[in-house]
């Protein structure tokens, strides 16, 4: 199995430093998302506050348009409109990815026009994809908390001082397991869509039928990357309170770190899950 | 590539010229020289000892900055109460005196603000020692805003501080004048936040100058006059100490208690109550 996750991800990788044009969409998603930062950053600000600043005090808060709240405030904005991009345009992008992953391991040329032709008639399926997997995702994390707040309630009752103490331990491991288990079963849709031309349900189906058949394996493939993704997260949460004792523009940094860095990672991860399947496929065919 | 990733990085410093230009915002400028200052100073709060000289030198030049270059702004206003606050802290009472008069003119219209430059004005008085001057200064804060928190506590203040000065005569004479006041006061304003802060001021009175039976009359008022819960159990303490402790009246006690039992929902107060009603009745 081991010589089987090196294969992928050094493929990968090799494809990712050697046809840099891959990184494409993801850079322009990260420049997308760059520019929805610096508007959220000045959106307490006039002019922009003349349309922000009521919605702001209706919904959060009076303090939430003076300095330092405002960067608080940001860190929960950026959080809800990457979910939002994500739905919008990531999926999109990420599709267009696949298809230049495509075109490159078929040998075909790279034409822009074909390319973002090709993606933009998947647009609908990529959007209710995208939705989907948000929807999914925000789900699991309502379903985690309840469960494990039933379950700290009753463990409290014999244990009450390693409840306290566990609890947020328990909860982020809780968090991220279900998130790559729930990743694993619908990582390959969005190649399965591209590669193989499925509609959305059957590629849905198709996903995790292929994650229930290859769960170990994929398990670990993906682990790495949701092990950074979960660092990452840990940061932002810190930088929020560490910010206190520093300097505030320090969420506003870790944010825009942490940007750059999904840049790269949401690139392999997806080039990984279209390797995987190819290579599985291929398997399969020969069999 | 190259090109593409500096075109867009291009774009997204320059839509950040762009916004941090049309968005010149003062207020947030001052603001942020505002947060710094605070923070400082509430660094400096944490151990005064161990806290350098010149870190007073810059929590007082940054409080300055925002008021000479953001005049206007909220924040200096802030920032004149902070340093207000400072200077008291760091007993430079003259420098206090100054700031509170610079506070009550420029910011006559917000009273709240008014009266609580008045109040540390008064309160720098008489750390100087000046007490007939800090005695005008409660007066004048008295007679200016009558109807505030502070206000209110200022007849009360005066006779105590009579006490510990040790007039008895001058203390009894404003304690006197307090207690008319309140019962004024209390009536005037009966039902209200102001009534009822100074029904427990007269309270308040009473009990420092060891007037127990018209204490025990003040509280049983509060009782029936303000029958929220907080306010309910805030007296409970009170009631042990005036009518079990000083006047020996059980009966009192319990009538009380058992009134406030039946209007309270706090399940452990209501059996506390039960237990002490037990109590008193054995």
């Amino acid at each position: 199995m081991l010589k089987g996750l090196l294969n992928t991800w050094s493929k990968s990788l090799e494809l990712i430093i050697t046809r840099r044009e891959i990184l494409i969409p993801y850079i322009i998603i990260g420049f997308v998302e760059g520019l929805a930062l610096e508007v959220l950053f000045f959106l307490p600000r006039k002019p922009l506050a003349f349309i922000a600043a009521p919605i702001i005090r209706k919904f959060f808060g009076e303090a939430f348009l003076h300095y330092p709240t405002n960067l608080v405030l940001l860190s929960k904005l950026f959080s809800y409109t990457q979910l939002l991009l994500y739905i919008v345009i990531g999926v999109f992008l990420m599709g267009l990815s696949v298809n230049i992953f495509k075109n490159m391991k078929s040998g075909l040329p790279l034409k822009p026009n074909a390319l973002i032709k090709n993606a933009g008639r998947n647009y609908r399926t990529f959007f209710l994809y995208g939705a989907f997997i948000v929807f999914l995702i925000l789900a699991i994390r309502r379903l985690d908390l309840l469960l494990i707040g039933k379950f700290t309630k009753i463990a409290s009752a014999q244990f009450p001082n390693a409840v306290v103490r566990l609890k947020p331990f328990l909860t982020s491991v809780t968090l991220f397991m279900t998130n790559l288990i729930m990743q694993i079963f619908f990582i390959t849709t969005l190649p399965i869509i591209v590669l193989k031309k499925k509609p959305l349900i059957k590629a849905l189906g198709e996903s995790a039928l292929f994650g229930l058949g290859n769960f170990f394996t994929m398990f670990f493939l993906f682990l790495p990357f949701f092990l950074v993704y979960f660092i990452m997260s840990v940061l932002k949460n810190l930088s929020i309170r560490v910010a206190s004792f520093t300097f505030p523009e320090l969420i506003l940094y870790t944010f825009g770190c942490n940007m750059l860095l999904t840049v790269v990672l949401d690139c392999f991860l997806v080039i990984c899950a279209s390797q995987f399947l190819l290579d599985r496929e291929k398997t399969v065919l020969t069999q | 590539m190259k090109k593409l990733i500096f075109t867009l990085f291009g774009i997204l410093l320059g839509f950040y010229i762009f916004l941090t230009v049309i968005s010149s915002n003062r207020d947030y400028k001052s603001e942020k020289l505002l947060y710094r200052a605070n923070k400082a100073l509430n660094k400096s709060r944490l151990n005064r000892d161990a806290t350098p000289e010149q870190m007073f030198a810059s929590i007082e030049n940054d409080f300055k900055k925002v008021i000479a270059k953001f005049p206007d702004s909220p924040a200096a206003k802030m920032s004149q109460v902070k340093l207000t606050e400072f200077y008291f802290e760091n007993q430079k009472f003259d420098e206090v005196i100054r700031s509170t008069d610079t506070l009550i003119d420029k910011y006559k219209d917000d009273a709240a603000l008014a009266c609580q430059a008045g109040f540390l004005k008064a309160r720098a008085y008489e750390k100087k020692g000046e007490w007939n001057k800090a005695v005008a200064a409660f007066e004048e804060l008295q007679k200016k805003y009558p109807n505030t928190p502070i206000a209110l506590q200022v007849p009360l203040y005066i006779a105590d501080n009579y006490k510990a000065r040790g007039d008895a005569k001058k203390s009894a004479e404003e304690t006197e004048k307090a207690i008319s006041y309140y019962t004024k006061l209390k009536d005037e304003k009966k039902g209200t936040l102001l009534g009822y802060m100074s029904a427990s001021l007269l309270l308040q009175a009473y009990v420092k100058n060891e007037r127990y039976k018209d204490a025990g009359m003040a509280l049983e008022a509060i009782v029936r006059d303000y029958p929220a819960e907080p306010i309910l159990s805030q007296q409970l303490p009170l009631v042990e100490f005036i009518f079990v402790k000083n006047l020996q009246d059980k009966a009192k006690a319990i009538e009380l208690y058992t009134y406030i039992k039946e209007r309270i929902s706090n399940e452990t107060h209501k059996k506390i109550l039960e237990r002490r009603i037990v109590e008193l009745r054995k």
